[in-house]
């Protein structure tokens, strides 16, 4: 490619982001507000705030089909559609269509994709925990893959920094492994939820505590609050949850300081060998196809965990015939998710004259009590539960025998509490759990594809034994009847919680990432979205993909400013 | 279903809702409206021929008549499953559902010696009581016919707009949570 001079200089930057969900738009705002005139790359489409959600004040009725999607557009979505809540016709605008958007599969992995400006950000389940001490010793202490290069306390103050931006409710507990958030007021349990938080900590010494969400319990920043109507995914009119869309891109566009580039998918990162550091990135234009390079000092990569990686592995050159910073072989592997879908439901013959008004977006939570203290398992980490207390609505009638006004009567009032727990645990880095790229088959932006090698091991699969057992066990001892258990691990990727596949650690022949989140062997190269992850935890991790990516941009800038990249 | 309201693009709305005739948009009332489409393949309905959207039809009303509030027809529910069925249900389950909505048929036939919308309606609920009593003690792989009905019937009633507003509550923006008030104060169950 011949560029001329002021096209260079038209193209060159401080620092480049790639990609602008929950740590791209981190990336964007820090970066931006620290002065770098930045330029901001999405592979999908601009969506803006409020102006961009076509769906956000659809009434149920006004969805045709029950919000499902015909099974023509079905066939588009064969991947997507295996969450079972995705793609509905209220948000199908959100998901990728597997049939533009290819990967192979050695073994089943889910990959639920969004593509356009704000990225997942959009759809996430908002629940935000800290890791604690504990998640960060946890490799080291028993052996397992690498040692985290940081401890807790070098991301607490940067989660302290995100939340008070962020704005997370929830209620603080002192827990050590579970460390609080700089809290926005908590939701409210309701009866049924208080009824077994009193009776697990009596009968188990086990915590419930109400969901940490960034869902916005007042006003905060010039947003929310939410209005209950937990239509989140479908893009918020009031600003009630953090995205991308609604917090971090406009602060940053607000600085003048950002440039944003949507349909830019970006080929690979470009390597100067005679300076020994990466100095752009190649942008193939989505619509025209045309490759452009823009230049920079310091590139941020946050295209989602499985995209960073194909970026990085893409990004060959002579000192990195294998990709990017794989000095280690470790680049793709050491895939994780959250293994879940495994828990209990109960219903309780109690608070009959009770109900609710409003549609809270959150539920409970458990914190992790397995494997800690003098608790000794059959297997390492441990899990937390969501979930929560509801009453019967009308679906009841289905499996009734009444017909006709006696059915009417039936369903016009709530049936029996409800309380359902659904655990969430860790998956061990393992590093036969990996991707790889198949440079023959092409997407239609002649990109290569995606090859997903992963599953769960023995240790998740001993795991969720205790994670069935455990929750039966504290609604049968609360009382609650009727209790039935379920368990379908489905497949890698279902949690949509895709990590580490570029792990940071402190020895480059096992690592990708330094404890600055710096490519081992090019420093002027931050990535900080899920690849980054040495281990899970087993709490929701947009959280500290924010902090993380906050105290990278700090440390990027001090850099820079040293003339050290 | 007020097509003004709904925002669904015009040509939806009138498969949805309607019929062209000539070149002029002929909006029917639902209540009676497919009963009086008897051929196979008539148009307006996506999947079922006029006899099958008949018998829906009477399904339909049983199962949630209009009484004080309105009922499946008033909500235009038979159009839904017909929609349902035909678009979002995959060949195989269309064929399933198609299948078993003969079945039941012919079980009114084998006990009532008449199709089942030509039995009275104290004969007809008690067949449609019967069939689902079997259905619910009937451990089964696959939903039963009757089933599958019954939640497409309830799902396309309880989330119309004269559905979640008339036997059930419903607010797109409640504006506030309280996790425990007395039932009164709401009244009725949610219908979202």
């Amino acid at each position: 490619m011949n560029l001329n001079t002021k096209a260079k200089q038209e193209n060159t930057y401080d620092a480049i982001v790639v990609g602008t969900g929950i740590s791209g738009g981190w990336a964007a705002k820090e970066l931006t507000e620290k002065g770098l005139n930045t330029l901001v790359l999405e592979r999908g489409r601009d969506v803006e705030h409020v102006k961009d959600y076509p769906t956000m004040f659809k009434e149920p009725w006004e969805l045709p089909n029950n919000d499902k999607i015909s099974y023509e557009e079905q066939q588009h979505y064969e991947k997507q559609l295996r969450t079972g809540y995705t793609v509905r016709e209220s948000t199908k605008h959100w998901w990728v269509k597997d049939t533009d958007q290819p990967y192979e599969e050695v073994k089943r992995f889910d990959w639920i994709r969004g593509y356009h400006v704000g990225g997942r950000s959009i759809m996430w389940g908002r629940q935000s925990y800290r890791l604690s001490p504990m998640d960060f010793e946890a490799n080291a202490k028993e052996g397992i893959a690498v040692d985290w290069p940081i401890r807790y306390e070098d991301l607490a103050p940067w989660y302290s920094h995100v939340e008070k931006f962020a704005g997370i409710s929830g209620e603080a507990l002192g827990l050590p492994q579970l460390p609080d958030s700089e809290f926005l007021p908590p939701m409210e349990l309701n009866c049924v939820e208080e009824y077994l938080r009193d009776s697990m900590a009596k009968k188990f010494n086990r915590v419930l505590t109400i969901g940490r969400t960034a869902n916005l319990s007042r006003a905060h920043n010039g947003r929310g609050p939410c209005q209950y109507r937990d239509l989140c995914i479908r893009g918020c009119p009031y600003a009630g949850y953090f995205s991308s869309n609604s917090a971090t891109l406009p602060a940053a566009k607000a600085t003048g300081n950002m440039t944003l580039r949507p349909h830019s998918v970006v080929d690979s990162v470009i390597y100067d060998e005679e300076k020994g550091k990466a100095v752009g990135v190649r942008v193939i234009d989505a619509n025209t196809l045309e490759v452009q390079e823009y230049y920079s000092k310091i590139i941020f990569l946050n295209a989602s965990c499985m995209n960073t990686t194909l970026i990085m592995m893409n990004s060959r050159s002579r000192r990195f015939p294998e990709g990017l910073g794989n000095d280690s072989g470790e680049l793709g592997h050491n895939v994780m998710d959250h293994h879940f879908r495994v828990g209990a439901n109960g219903s309780i013959d109690q608070f009959n004259d009770r109900y609710y008004w409003g549609k809270r977006p959150t539920g409970i939570y458990i914190p992790r009590y397995r494997n800690i203290g003098s608790d000794k398992r059959n297997y390492l980490r441990g899990f937390g539960y969501q979930g929560g207390g509801s009453r019967e609505n009308w679906t009841r009638g289905i499996r009734e025998l009444a017909v006709g006004a006696e059915l009417k009567n039936i369903i016009s009032v709530p049936g029996s509490w409800t309380m359902g727990l659904l655990a969430f645990g860790e998956v061990l880095p393992d590093h036969s759990n990996h991707v790889k790229l198949n440079f023959e088959k092409r997407d239609k932006w002649g990109q290569p594809t995606l090859v997903m090698d992963c599953e769960f091991k023995e240790n998740e699969y001993k795991m969720r034994v205790d994670m069935k057992n455990d929750a039966a066990e504290m609604l049968e001892e609360a009382g609650f009847k009727n209790v039935t258990t379920y368990d379908d691990p489905g497949a890698m990727g279902l949690g949509i919680h895709e990590m580490g596949t570029a792990r940071m650690g402190r020895d480059p022949k096992t690592s990708v990432l330094n404890r600055w989140n710096q490519v081992h062997a090019c420093k002027n190269v931050f990535v900080t979205d899920g690849a980054c992850m040495t281990s899970a935890g087993c709490q929701n991790p947009s959280l500290t993909y924010m902090a993380m990516t906050a105290r990278a941009a700090d440390y990027a800038v001090k850099e820079l400013k040293k003339g050290n990249l | 279903m007020d097509t003004k309201k709904t925002g669904i693009n015009r040509r939806e709305a009138i498969k949805r809702t309607g019929l062209w005739v000539g070149g002029i948009f002929i909006a029917p009332a639902f209540a009676g409206f497919f009963k009086g489409c008897t051929p196979a393949g008539t148009q307006g309905t996506v999947f079922f021929s006029g006899s099958q959207m008949e018998l829906l039809t009477r399904m339909c009303d049983l199962l949630i008549p209009s009484t004080a509030t309105p009922g499946a027809l008033d909500a235009g529910v038979p159009a839904f499953i017909d929609r349902m069925v035909g678009e979002v249900y995959s060949p195989d389950n269309r064929t399933k559902f198609a299948e078993g909505l003969t079945s039941f048929d012919d079980g009114a036939v084998g006990a009532y010696s008449k199709p089942f919308t030509e039995l009275d309606e104290s004969n007809q609920i008690q067949y449609m009581k019967s069939v689902t009593e079997t259905a619910l003690n009937t451990y089964n792989e696959e939903l039963a016919f009757i089933l599958i009905f019954r939640d497409l019937c309830l799902t396309g009633f309880c989330l119309s707009e004269q559905g979640a507003n008339s036997l059930l509550r419903y607010m797109q923006t409640p504006g506030k949570y309280e996790p425990c008030m007395p039932f009164e104060e709401v009244g009725k169950t949610w219908a979202t």
